[in-house]
């Protein structure tokens, strides 16, 4: 394992020095719990089981950060370090192939979680956030929402040739599903036939997940399934297709 | 095995589907060697750095790197091979001081980048970032990252491909420095005079094959027999000398090639047709002529 952490440690770095992809991932979602929260507040809502508008909505962002790393971040730096010939330059050199790759992946597991913990922060102290109600099953359902989704991105970045189109096609996966999945949003505001025609999205099973163990409710096996299944697939066809230059 | 060569080819074929990258070459390079591979676009040049560094198995034949099986003992290839790549870059933000210590960690037995920059006039620009940087000291932060792990075989691909002509000096002097540090250079290029100065031998690449190869000296006393004489003249009928060599002309200008003598053969019946050239030029043959006729005038050029 030599050289992966120095390589972990410096790709964190270089992301920090992306100021785009730094806000959309640690700021963003600050911003619409503020906007929001401070519009709505956070009053128990009795139509809302007693829950707040800030209780309702913090789950679907923390889905909205996973899209975020995973499907923007992912795709673009796959296809741009095969495409300048990072990853050529990095393949000449006995560091071994899998940790290049798992260098990419911890850091985005670790600044998704570094999102999730600012935004918990800061909804806690601010509106009080109502605390997790299955804590442990909240982390595991997180990780397997990241590992799926991640995959998915990779997909993309090791199927287009450039990070232009990548990034173009990241962001058509990316932005619909924010908005109609319930990450942005809660789809509880939909109407009966917009909700069903989402819920097919990947990133509906997301939200699903993340705030049935957030309130303490039992998880949907279906959506377990399914982001599982589409990680495995996305998993195998990137293996297949993926090139390093 | 022991090998006493630092990279030996066999028989060695690259094909990417119906192209045919490398079609047969054989070559062996000497420890301690400049080796010069030079040859027009296309002509199979990358493929073959990319076997000899273990990134692309051969579809036939042997390769061996400093005694290795490159396409099996890649890693362990790499711990000694140092390589410079024409279509490689870094992160744009990464600074140079992050680059040196992040190549230098994936080394068993790395050297001190402390004095490798100071060597190479990096000292200066260790808080740069990458993407900040000058053509000719990117090239330098890529040599430097090629030192790192003292290695045995040095691969340049097009190192000074986009530098301006002083860089290109400069490069060159450093290069020399590498071998006098033990190193083996293998030098791609499509800049013959780069060949030419730099390189103990030349193999001159064409279409997969290997058209021709030796010293440079070797390689343009093959063509030394051929001669090349320009003047002016006018009014002079160009049929006259057809017998002497191959004539053209360009308005006044006259440009006959024939083999030995041709100088004196051309004098004489000149004299004899009342003409007195005040301008008749002999041209050297080159390397680069060498080029041009074994590979039928591909052009040499790249952007």
């Amino acid at each position: 394992m030599r050289g992966f952490f120095t390589l972990a440690k410096t790709e964190f770095k270089l992301f920090m020095r992306e100021p785009a992809a730094m806000f959309f991932t640690l700021v963003f979602p600050l911003m619409l719990l503020f906007v929001f929260g401070g519009v709505f507040g956070n009053e128990p809502q009795d139509w809302m089981d007693g829950m707040g508008s800030v209780d309702v909505s913090v789950p679907g962002y923390m889905g909205m950060i996973i899209g975020t790393t995973a499907i923007m971040s992912i795709p673009i730096v796959i296809s741009e370090y095969r495409h300048k010939g990072i990853f050529r330059r990095l393949r000449a050199t006995p560091i071994h192939p899998l940790a290049i790759i798992g260098a990419q992946a911890l850091i985005y597991l670790v600044l998704t979680a570094l999102g999730f913990i600012i935004l918990f922060i800061a909804g806690k102290l601010v509106y009080n956030l109502m605390t997790p109600q299955r804590p442990l099953m909240l982390v595991l359902v997180l990780l397997i929402s990241f590992l799926s989704m991640a995959s998915m991105g990779f997909l993309i970045g090791s199927y287009f040739k450039t990070s232009r189109t990548a990034s173009v096609v990241a962001n058509i996966v990316y932005f619909p599903q924010i908005f109609l999945a319930g990450a942005a949003m809660p789809r509880e505001m939909f109407g009966d036939t917009l909700r069903r025609w989402t819920e097919w999205l990947p990133m509906t099973q997301v939200t699903n997940i993340i705030k049935a163990a957030w309130w303490g409710e039992s998880l949907n096996l279906w959506n377990l399934v399914y982001l599982v299944a589409i990680g495995a697939v996305c998993m195998v066809i990137s293996s297949r297709i993926f090139r390093w230059e | 095995m022991k090998q006493d060569v630092a990279v030996r080819m066999e028989r060695v074929r690259r094909e990417y589907g119906d192209v045919i990258a490398v079609a047969d070459i054989s070559l062996d390079i000497g420890y301690g060697e400049i080796f010069g591979i030079i040859g027009p676009n296309g002509a199979g040049k990358t493929t073959l750095v990319n076997m000899i560094c273990g990134m692309v198995p051969p579809s036939a034949g042997s390769v061996r790197t400093l005694g290795f099986n490159p396409a099996t003992d890649e890693r362990k290839l790499r711990e000694v091979l140092g390589v410079q790549f024409q279509d490689a870059e870094l992160p744009g933000a990464i600074t140079v001081k992050e680059a040196l210590e992040l190549y230098s960690s994936f080394y068993r037995n790395p050297r001190s980048w402390h004095d490798l920059v100071e060597e190479w006039g990096l000292q200066q620009k260790l808080d740069a970032r990458f993407e900040k940087l000058s053509g000719g000291q990117k090239q330098r932060l890529f040599i430097c990252l090629s030192l790192l792990n003292n290695p045995k075989l040095v691969v340049l691909d097009e190192l000074t491909t986009g530098l301006d002509p002083n860089a290109r000096r400069q490069s060159w002097e450093l290069v020399k420095q590498i071998r006098n540090g033990g190193a083996t250079v293998l030098l791609v290029t499509h800049f013959m005079e780069e060949a030419e100065y730099l390189a103990d031998r030349i193999a001159l690449v064409n279409q997969g094959r290997i058209a021709a190869m030796g010293t440079p000296e070797d390689l343009t006393r093959q063509h030394s027999d051929r001669r090349v004489i320009t003047f002016t003249a006018s009014g002079l009928d160009t049929e006259a000398l057809s017998h002497l060599g191959t004539v053209s002309s360009d308005n006044d200008r006259v440009t006959i090639e024939g083999g030995r003598f041709l100088m004196a053969e051309v004098a004489t019946t000149l004299r004899d047709m009342g003409i007195d050239p005040v301008d008749l030029n002999t041209q050297h043959t080159s390397l680069e002529d060498l080029f041009i006729s074994l590979t039928g005038g591909s052009t040499m050029e790249e952007v």
